[in-house]
């Protein structure tokens, strides 16, 4: 890992050489770890986060994981409707954004645009999509329509199409130059290029972010439930609230057995993709 | 031929009925019987595929046998404790067919790691190797032919293949073995470096009583440097003896050739 | 021309009905799921258009945002930018020997099977239930956020690293075993290496990640900017709640393009 030196600059031989590159690149390190332990001494020291105060909050912990046990199964009975409509949400909120984040990046990405500030425009709007992490959006969206499922789905399709709006226009803009060259030559439109040439290239990666944010809003769905956008996330919540932990132990070791098995089936879907 | 001085000395590798199958139906080693004697410069060759590098792997304990064992200096590999191994390990150099160098990783640093069995935790954890080690490693590269001092701070990977072997052999130099297990050490060479290696390698060997156990393709190569040649066919032995006794037939009989053509083939 | 000639002297290839029942049937259940999601995320047309002049006039309401009381902004500022710079290193620091356990070319069975079971439910829990759990246990502020991003983060990372050393190249690790190296210096100067740019653009990216959920946390009470943004919407105070969100856009923003910065330097 050391880093590159132009050693034919420099008047020493053998071991001297070596040993003052080795200082140099120590020297480099050295600097490098001091500054990111600066900044992250003085955050820990800004926000209160010290080891000591974890120590004593530790008993706490323990005490709390104690009383999740033994679980309460209660709340299996009524889980079913929450959890299906959790799944739900998901699907819908990773699906619908695919059709709408490409429209969306084929007129962001600079091969493919021809408006200049539309295609900036359009990434000005997936980047704030993007940087506003869905629960926040729920949380909007809740305060707007009102409780249900309706703006759990609509937060994660927001927050999705911003994500894969940004990496669909990335990996557009990385194909290779020839591919789109050689359709031009044949006469195909832009539209055609897009569909013939691109979307064929770019199709595993599309696949693979697909899954991954599957993934990622079949977990982000299960707490919108916090703010009222519907799923399971409700019953979690207000169990810990109401200090039910041995219910909220039920609710999460579901969950968790569920998110396990999506992120199987995805994992096993993506190495079967590429 | 060894078997008949075994009883004198002692041998320094014992490979005991060493069995090696994959997924229980390849077959790569099949019930070999060798005793190389301290000091040796003994020289494996045979087809392609024929279990060479896999009879190398097993001397150095990378893989586990599935039947047999492998005997240094009297003691059992399958035996021994992970910290014995690893020690044991520390005494035999080893240079890989494919280099194996750490691409990312400076070239002087990739020899070093030949050194990292003695190096100590916070050492390793800091990449930082001693002074001594920076000596060893400068020396190494030197004697593996490589004088070029600018090379010695590259990534590996912007080596060329000749570079990079010899990296792999200083690599090997610096452990300081007892025992050099070189598979192919000479393939990515030129013929004057060819001639350089296989002389430094016989030469450590001569001076410092190693013992060496070595691949190659070059038949002529073999019989000018080796005390000790032996032929692999189908994962057993079948040819085993003195470089000058090296004939055509032998050479048929390893690799099921008819007469005739073999001529010229070296 | 002859082309006419020549492609009708060419004879066709039979090529597979591309419409067979089973794909048909396959297709049908597929949709009929869909269908289903989609009622059951109440996410028809209909709902749509009820909704969206709604959220319009919510979106009315929240402009022209409000600077009143940008004061108060600062500490929920830096203490969300703080709480994701914490929980990414340590959530990346801690990954290393994590991931060096779980990685099933370095360590033995009964080691990481357990250490990726454990990864699994640091990572099958959201960071905000994580967030809760120990705002229930070591109370209100930036600590609970730190501990639960710091805890996703390991799940996450470890995980990655991981898979990616046990995709790196055998050759050099047992290079690396051959010299009398232990494992844990295989791992160091064999696997390392090799997968150091992977493991700084994962951790990159989780820092990114890891600051904008440290936005929305306080939400349940582990600091940081969602709790300025909880008490606006509940006070209805939307327009100031647009200038916080504005602060978030522009935080997530510039830590993307720093990112992209320093991935760039290591490649
Ligand atoms: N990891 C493995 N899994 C399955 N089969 C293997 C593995 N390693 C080696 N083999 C098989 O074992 C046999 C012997 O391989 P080995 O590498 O020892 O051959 P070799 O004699 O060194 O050949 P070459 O001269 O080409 O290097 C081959 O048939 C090879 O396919
Ligand atoms: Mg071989």
């Amino acid at each position: 890992m050391a880093k590159i030196l132009d050693v034919s600059k420099i008047d020493l031989e053998g071991l001297e050489l070596a040993i003052y590159v080795r200082r140099k690149v120590r020297t480099g390190y050295a600097i490098l770890v001091a500054i990111v332990l600066a900044v992250v001494f003085y955050a820990a020291y800004y926000t209160n986060f010290n080891l000591v105060e974890l120590e004593r909050g530790s008993p706490h912990i323990w005490k709390l994981l104690g009383r999740m046990f033994p679980p309460n199964f209660e709340p299996l009975a009524e889980i079913s409707g929450p959890l299906v409509e959790t799944l739900q949400m998901a699907l819908v909120g990773t699906t619908l954004p695919i059709p709408i984040a490409m429209f969306l990046a084929f007129y962001a990405a600079t091969s493919t645009r021809r408006i200049h500030w539309l295609g900036n425009l359009v990434r000005v709007a997936l980047n704030t999509l993007r940087t506003v992490p869905e629960l926040l959006w729920a949380m909007i969206l809740v305060s707007a329509v009102g409780l249900g499922t309706f703006p759990g789905t609509l937060a994660l399709t927001l927050h999705s199409t911003g994500s894969m709006g940004k990496f669909f226009y990335e990996t557009i803009e990385a194909v290779d130059e020839g591919i789109l060259e050689a359709m031009k030559s044949t006469g195909a439109n832009r539209l055609q290029i897009f569909f013939f040439g691109i979307i064929p290239t770019i199709l595993p990666n599309i696949m693979s972010v697909v899954l991954l944010y599957w993934d990622y809003n079949n977990r982000s769905a299960t707490v919108l439930g916090l703010v009222g956008a519907g799923g399971i996330g409700f019953l979690l919540t207000s169990a810990i609230a109401e200090f039910e932990y041995q219910q909220a132990i039920t609710v999460l070791g579901v969950i968790v057995i569920i998110l396990t098995i999506i992120d199987r089936t995805s994992a096993a879907a993506r190495s079967r993709i590429i | 031929m060894s078997e008949q001085n075994a009883g004198s000395r002692k041998p320094k590798i014992v490979v005991d009925h060493l069995t090696k199958s994959y997924d229980g139906n390849i077959i790569a080693v099949d019930d070999i019987n060798l005793s190389i004697d301290k000091g040796e410069y003994c020289i494996l060759f045979g087809p392609s595929g024929v279990g060479k590098s896999t009879l190398m792997r097993h001397i150095n304990y990378l893989i586990k046998p599935t039947k047999g064992d492998i005997v240094i200096d009297g003691k059992r590999l399958g035996d021994m404790k992970t910290k014995e191994l690893l020690k044991q390990r520390s005494k035999i150099g080893m240079i890989f067919q494919e280099f194996n160098l750490v691409n990312r990783m400076s070239v002087i640093m990739n020899v070093m790691c030949g050194r990292l069995h003695y190096l100590n935790t916070w050492r390793s954890l800091t990449f930082s190797f001693t002074r001594d080690d920076h000596e060893r490693a400068i020396d190494c590269l030197r004697r593996a032919g490589l004088h070029e001092e600018e090379l010695y701070f590259r990534r590996a990977d912007t080596l060329s293949g000749g570079q990079k072997q010899r990296v792999a052999i200083a690599r090997m130099l610096i452990q300081e073995p007892e025992i050099i297990l070189a598979d192919e050490p000479i393939a990515a060479l030129d013929v004057k470096n060819q001639h350089m290696i296989l002389e430094l390698i016989g030469e450590i060997a001569r001076r410092d009583n190693i013992t060496i156990v070595m691949t190659l393709h070059h038949l002529d190569l073999a019989k000018k440097y080796a005390s000790r040649i032996i032929g692999l066919s189908e994962g057993k032995v079948a040819f085993d003896g003195p470089g000058e006794s090296l004939d055509d037939a032998a050479i048929n009989r390893v690799f099921k050739m008819e007469d005739g053509k073999v001529v010229g083939t070296t | 021309m002859t082309n006419e000639t020549t492609a009708n002297a060419v004879p066709m290839p039979h090529f597979p009905p591309r419409y067979t029942p089973f794909r048909l049937a396959i297709a049908v259940v597929l949709l009929g799921i869909y269908w289903w999601s989609i009622v059951g995320a109440e996410f028809s047309p209909v709902e749509l258009a009820k909704g969206l002049p709604k959220v319009w006039e919510t979106l009315v309401l929240m402009f022209p945002p409000s600077i009143e009381g940008y004061k108060n902004l600062w500490v929920p500022f830096w203490e969300t930018l703080y709480i994701g710079i914490l929980a990414t290193f340590l959530g990346s620091l801690i990954s290393i020997p994590v991931g060096f356990l779980a990685s099933h070319n370095m360590s033995p069975w009964y080691i990481y099977h357990p250490v990726r079971m454990v990864l699994n439910i640091f990572r099958g829990v959201s960071e905000i239930i994580w967030a809760l759990f120990f705002v229930v246990a070591v109370g209100l502020g930036p600590m609970p956020g730190v501990i639960a991003l710091t805890i996703f983060s390991v799940g996450m990372l470890s995980k990655l690293l991981s898979e990616a050393v046990e995709a790196s190249d055998i050759g050099m690790l047992e290079a690396m075993t051959a010299t009398g190296a232990s494992r844990w210096k295989v791992f160091f100067y064999g696997a390392m290496p090799e997968v150091f740019p992977l493991y700084i653009s994962y951790t990159l990216y989780y820092w990114d990640h890891n600051t904008r959920q440290a936005t929305v946390l306080g939400f349940v009470g582990a600091g940081g900017l969602g709790v300025t943004l909880l008490w606006n919407m509940s006070m209805y105070e939307f327009e100031q709640a647009t200038t916080v969100v504005i602060i978030i856009v522009c935080m997530i923003t510039v830590i993307d393009r720093l990112c992209l910065k320093l991935r760039e330097a290591i490649q």
